[in-house]
């Protein structure tokens, strides 16, 4: 089975900013009872201390996660946003990025979350799944494009 | 023949990115012929081996405000591969200087 969870897979998100996407992102994850009642703090947290905007060749992604002890699981989704928002690039204090796909990661065994990333780093790199990830309205194709990766 | 350089990876949780970017890191050194090892540490694993005086290079993935006299560069894109060329070159200047 596919770490890709089918109901995270959330497309024509509409957010203004990154602490309304944690709060709409975290209520989801919370009714799926995926991770803990903590997360939504600690995410907003995390994201400041160590910012996960990625900045592809044309299209830039973010891969928001918390530490193993505020989830409850391993899932990956898929949030194509109707219009970007600003997250900061990794490992930067300053370079601001417009994000149009997010991809929260729910990683509970820390071992396999080098794979797991080295997987959606292999995503992030190709600018033509990430088009078509970005301008698909259906979960099937956005499922079908992310898990050739994950797999 | 040089001594074996000592870099630091960081990243926030001390064992993910840094492990990965470590590992590109150390072929990089290593296939110019340097001797090198590595080790992965969050922001205050850094601050304790920064006391050491033991590191000759920190490559970060997370951002690292703290000036600690000791070379930086960021290497984030050696997740991404975007700008790993550029990574490479600036590990290979800091490299040179290490005598």
């Amino acid at each position: 089975m596919s770490i890709l969870n089918d109901e995270l897979i959330l497309t024509n998100v509409s957010v203004n900013d990154t602490n309304e996407f944690f709060e709409y992102m975290s209520k989801i994850l919370l009714n799926l009872d995926l991770v803990e009642p903590t997360y939504f703090e600690n995410i907003k947290e995390r994201e400041v201390s160590f910012p996960t905007g990625l900045k592809g060749t044309s299209i830039a992604v973010a891969i928001p996660h918390t530490n193993a002890e505020h989830v409850k699981t391993n899932a990956i989704g898929v949030v194509v946003l109707d219009h970007p928002i600003q997250f900061m690039e990794m490992g930067s204090e300053d370079v601001v990025l417009d994000v149009e796909i997010v991809f929260p990661m729910i990683v509970k065994n820390p071992k396999e979350h080098i794979g797991i990333l080295s997987k959606m780093m292999g995503l992030v790199q190709d600018e033509v799944s990430l088009k078509e990830i970005k301008k698909s309205n259906s979960k099937e194709e956005i499922k079908e494009i992310v898990n050739k990766f994950l797999e | 023949m040089s001594r074996r350089i000592k870099v630091a990876s960081v990243c926030g949780s001390g064992t993910v990115s840094s492990s990965m970017v470590s590992q590109k890191i150390m072929d990089i050194l290593k296939s110019a012929g340097y001797q090198a090892e590595a080790v992965e540490v969050n922001p205050s694993g850094m601050d304790m081996i920064a006391e050491s005086g033991d590191v000759d290079m920190i490559c970060h993935t997370c951002p690292l405000k703290k000036d600690y006299g000791i070379p930086k560069i960021n290497a984030t894109g050696f997740l991404t591969g975007i700008g790993e060329d550029t990574i490479a070159e600036k590990i290979l200047e800091v490299a040179k200087t290490i005598k």
